[in-house]
This record gives structure tokens, sequence and C-alpha cells, in this order.
């Protein structure tokens, strides 16, 4: 899945300016290197924001994943 | 009572998750293995070997219309036609020169091309054959009719049979290569939907997807699949954890 600068500044919830400067200081690899207009794998976006999240995000999201594994099969179609 | 811990014959491992011997966990992305849910393979290799049995028909199906071409289809020469810019066609005459190169409709450049779709092909039917065979033999069964949609049907069938094999790691990772290949050779695009915004339970990136025709949801950076009932929850939680804290 091929992004624009748009579609990856959305995915990261930054400015396009941003992603253009993430791209300077090598956070994000465009898929033809020095080619314009910018085009982004959805996966090099991936590691991007892997990269970006925060040690409180990450908690959170960890203690709401535990919530979800707890919960056994036969009670998810209810 | 003891819970035995069987991993992914696959050697799939959990996102984030380490063992207690990793001595890396900054670089590492996660190396505790994935526990087999079905048989020897996990939900995601599992759910991977279903949809590969689903499209083996149809991929055998392309392949052989792809290598059927031989002599059924004729290439035309290209033809451009340009309009000469002169002063002689400063009028209504309409002055065209015809660059026409006769292009020998020959089949000689696409024969490898033909052959390796041949081969894929065999391949698929071959590796369907063989699981067919061993069904059959282990399991006293009844042979299903021949063809590759029909033995696909009756591997979808005894699934679960098949996910014991002792040997269906290393099977499963050789059929998904032949049919990366022939899809390689013979194209053909999943529509797939973006799960925009939901994080991944087990990466936290927001890359989960559905597949057309999958009501599973997949992530593209972790490979964990989780069911569309489980994916409901996941964002109930979700929706009231940000519900929480806006409040």
């Amino acid at each position: 899945m091929i992004l624009t600068t748009q579609e990856a500044a959305d995915e990261l919830r930054v400015t396009p300016f941003a992603i253009r400067k993430m791209v300077e200081r090598g956070e994000l690899v465009p898929i033809a290197k020095g080619a314009r207009p910018l085009r982004f794998a959805l996966l090099a976006v991936a590691e991007a924001q892997y990269r970006r999240i925060s040690a409180t995000e990450t908690a959170t999201l960890d203690t709401l994943a535990d919530r979800l594994t707890c919960i056994p099969d036969e009670d998810l179609s209810r | 009572m003891t819970t035995e811990h069987r991993p992914c014959a696959r050697g799939c491992t959990v996102a984030r998750k380490h063992l207690a011997a990793c001595e890396d966990q900054e670089t590492c992305r996660g190396c505790q293995p994935r526990t087999a849910e079905y048989g020897d393979l996990c939900f995601g290799c599992y759910k991977r070997l279903l949809n590969l049995l689903d499209v083996a028909a149809g991929q055998v199906t392309l392949l052989d219309v792809m290598s059927g071409l031989k002599g059924e289809v004729e290439l035309t020469s290209m033809t451009t036609a340009k309009i000469r810019t002169s002063w002689r066609t400063d009028s209504d005459q309409d002055f065209r020169t015809l660059y026409a190169k006769a292009a020998v409709a020959a089949h000689g450049s696409s024969e490898p091309l033909r052959l390796a779709c041949i081969d894929a092909q065999r391949q698929i039917e071959d590796r369907l054959n063989l699981w067919v065979m061993n069904l059959v033999n282990d399991y006293d069964m009844s042979d299903p009719e021949g063809g590759p949609l029909a033995m696909a049907a009756f591997l979808v069938r005894h699934v679960e049979r098949l996910v014991w094999r002792p040997s269906i790691g290393d099977e499963l990772e050789e059929f998904a290569s032949i049919m990366t290949q022939a899809h390689t050779l013979a194209p053909w695009r999943e529509v797939v939907a973006r799960l925009r915004g939901i994080p991944c339970p087990e990466c936290h990136t927001t890359t989960l997807v559905m597949f057309g025709g999958d009501s599973d949801v997949t992530c593209l950076r972790c490979k964990a699949t989780m069911s569309h009932e489980r994916y409901g929850v996941w964002t109930r939680i979700l929706a009231d954890e940000h519900r929480e804290a806006t409040a």
C-alpha cells in the first residue's frame, strides 16, 4: 500500500512539513529516495509510527490488550 | 492441571513479547513464540493456509490462461500515426505518416514465462495432490475427484486433520512460496479494506486491514489475526477508554 505525503501525515498525526523533515532526518524512508513527489510504503510509515508511540500510550494499550485477551472466544459472540 | 504450550510450527512470534533469554529487547521486535491453536499452527497461519487453499484453484486457472496463450492470441503491430508539422500542413490537408514497424508476433520471448506458468501450476497441483494422498492414506478416506478445485475443497473440509501433520510448518512455507511465485506470474488483486485509526492490540500500529472475502482482521505489520467479533470488542474497549480519558 502506497501513501502520499498528506496520507502519511494523517497516519502519524503530523503535518506534511513534519513528514518532509522526518525524511530529511532519515526517520522515514520514502519508496524512491530523491524522487518527487514523495511516496511511502504503509509499512515504512508504520515503523515510524511505532517508534513514536510513547511509553504511556504503550502501557495503556498493553492494559487494554490484556483485557481483550482475557475474554474467552465463547463470550465474544454474545 | 497443566496446560502445554505448543509453539506455532512456522516459528511465528508475538510482537513486543520477549523470552527471558532475550538479550536485546530494545531492537528485538518480539521473540516469544506464538501459541499453536489449530493443530501445530497459530491462528494467523491457520487462516493463511485456509486462504491459500481457497485461492489455489483460481490461481491454477489463471496460470492455465497465461500459459495457454501460444497460438491463440495474435499480437498486432504497434502503429503510431503522427501529423507532420510543416508549412505544407497549415491548410486543412491532413497529412499523415504512419510509422508502422512490422512486429513479428513471435512467442519466443514469452516462452520462458509460459514455461514458468506451467511449472508453477504443476507445483501447486503436486502440493495439493501430496496433501490429499497423505490424508487419504493416514485416515483411510475415499479419494476426492481429480482437479485442483476438488482437491482444494477436500483439503479445506479436512483442514483440522491437515494442521496436525508433523511437517505442516515447512509444507505451508513451501506452499506459500509456490503461491507467491504463481501470483507473480499470474497476478490478481485482492480487495483490502484498511481499518484506519484502530491500533493493533499486539504491535500498536494502525495497520489493521480486512482482506476481501475474509471476516477476520489482520495486522499488516506483525501479522496478528483476530476474528471480527474480537475486533468489535477491541474497538469497544478503545472507545470506552477514550470516553473515560476525555471525561
